[in-house]
């Protein structure tokens, strides 16, 4: 019964957006999963379809969670109950509880694949950097989709849909973390809609790729870039491309962007989740200066958790705080803060509307040096 | 005629209730009250320009229904996934287009409609 009704919405939805055709997709990714967010109807929803005996057809992943898995992030008991109720509902659906917004570090999906993904960061940047196609599905969606086994086939899962329409060129030396989300939400701003073609973007390291999807689709509804050289398929794009807009970015619009620092209470990496290279940089760091004054918040996935285990309890002495299964985006845990420096262009926008929290940006040497100030 | 998106059942007849600038389902939606934006909707044809806001939405709109507090049916000037999304899971038919405030007397499957 479960899995018919699950057919029916998403085919009812396909009928409203593509004329009723849908794709079957390889896995799924699931957001609205933080009881922060989805409050109690969306705990209501997902016990419904628990409760009728749903179950997921494909591999299906979650985002993270209001609480983290060590109990770090200390939140109220209501909050608990709520996401243990979530997280009692998706097991028993079958979803794997990774409460990752970097699920593409262990989902290995392949160039022009489908997949039905809901977390922006995570589908711009398996679109942008591995061609495999997903859209921007509503939470629900992506959990029926992974119960049905088929999305709407929308424009983002056909190759007309994905044709460049505008040319941006790039005019500064490798992207780190913070120019890299820069540009993303530079480009998102001025062209909200369409699928930017990149030129001149080289991407400093893997932490900047991930800045930079997660901007891009912060600040726009964006979520496909073509980025020439790194996305698969790329020269394919360019004979495609049909440009009607044209935009440059230079170091100049990066400067401005970046301006006044703040001191914050707190320094945050890790939005979307840090990769494990970022968090040995500051591992390493601060072993070499000693504890920081103010404390620094590091999420990063469960994955990437487990294999840091030691380093985590070592590095808690030096006031850094490594945790995993949720962020400061989705934990009320945040509204203690007053000022939270971060290299995040993602949390920076979210932060403040969520919680009240102020944020200011810094790159990642700076934000450190601001730990220590 | 307005455009069906996500069609209903039957006909009805109900006043309109017109809200003029975009709103989120998660925040401006009252599931427990049945109101939008502070205005009455339960029951009601709404009309709006489009929703903005979280991919959360759609849990509240199907709160609302399992409530019994949705509107009887949603005219957007500019449906998009995740409204549409919320319809069909709160089983609310959404038609594209615009109204003026008044009653009228819609076919939910066609969308053809007149006054009361």
């Amino acid at each position: 019964m479960s899995r018919e009704y699950a057919r029916e919405m998403v085919l009812r939805i396909a009928d409203a957006v593509s004329g009723g055709e849908v794709v079957p997709v390889e896995t799924a990714h699931i957001s609205g999963v933080s009881y922060f967010t989805i409050g109690e109807y969306g705990v209501e929803f997902l016990e419904f379809l628990a409760s009728s005996g749903a179950k997921v057809s494909i591999l299906t992943t979650s985002n993270p969670a209001a609480i983290d898995l060590s109990g770090l992030l200390q939140v109220d008991e209501k909050v608990v109950e709520g996401q243990s109720r979530i997280s009692k509902a998706l097991r028993s659906m079958g979803v794997s509880i990774f409460y990752t917004c970097a699920p593409y570090e262990f989902i290995l999906t392949r160039p022009r694949t489908y997949h039905a993904w809901a977390e922006s960061n995570a589908i711009t940047y398996i679109n942008t950097f591995r061609d495999s196609w997903s859209d921007k599905n509503p939470g629900p969606l992506a959990l029926l989709g992974a119960i049905a086994g088929f999305v709407p086939k929308t424009a983002l899962y056909t190759l007309d849909g994905r044709r460049p329409t505008a040319a941006v060129e790039v005019n500064i030396g490798p992207l780190g973390p913070l120019e890299a989300g820069v540009v993303g939400a530079l480009i998102g701003e001025r062209i909200g809609s369409g699928v930017p073609y990149i030129k001149g973007a080289v991407f400093a390291d893997e932490e900047s790729r991930r800045e930079f999807a997660a901007a891009l689709s912060t600040y726009s509804a964006m979520v496909f870039a073509v980025v020439e050289g790194a996305t698969p398929n790329w020269r394919q794009y360019l004979e495609l491309a049909d440009f009607r807009d044209k935009i440059q970015i230079s170091a100049e619009d990066i400067a401005s962007y970046v301006r006044d620092v703040e001191t914050p209470d707190v320094v945050y990496i890790g939005c979307p989740f840090a990769d494990l290279e970022t968090v040995l940089q500051i591992v390493a760091e601060v072993r070499g200066r000693g504890p920081t004054k103010r404390p620094v918040y590091i999420s990063t996935s469960p994955g990437v958790y487990k294999q840091i285990q030691r380093l985590v309890e070592e590095v808690s002495g030096y006031n850094v705080k490594i945790f995993s299964g949720a962020c400061l985006v989705v934990s009320p845990y945040t509204r203690r803060f007053r000022v939270i420096a971060t290299d995040s262009l993602k949390a920076m926008f979210y932060i403040p509307k969520l919680h009240g929290v102020r944020v200011v940006p810094c790159r990642r040497e700076e934000c450190l040096e601001l730990a220590y100030a | 005629m307005l455009k069906p998106i996500v069609r209903g059942w039957g006909r009805a007849a109900s006043r309109v209730v017109k809200i003029t600038t975009p709103v989120s389902l998660l925040g401006d939606l009252d599931p427990e009250r049945g109101t939008l934006a502070g205005v009455d909707v339960s029951g009601k044809i709404v009309v709006l320009p489009y929703v903005k806001g979280s991919t959360v939405g759609p849990y509240v709109l199907w709160g609302a229904a399992r409530r019994g507090k949705a509107p009887l049916a949603i005219v957007a000037q500019k449906p998009d996934l995740m409204l549409i999304s919320a319809c069909v899971l709160a089983g609310v038919p959404l038609f594209q287009g615009d109204l003026e405030e008044e009653c009228i007397n819609i076919d939910l499957e066609s969308g053809v409609y007149d006054k009361c």
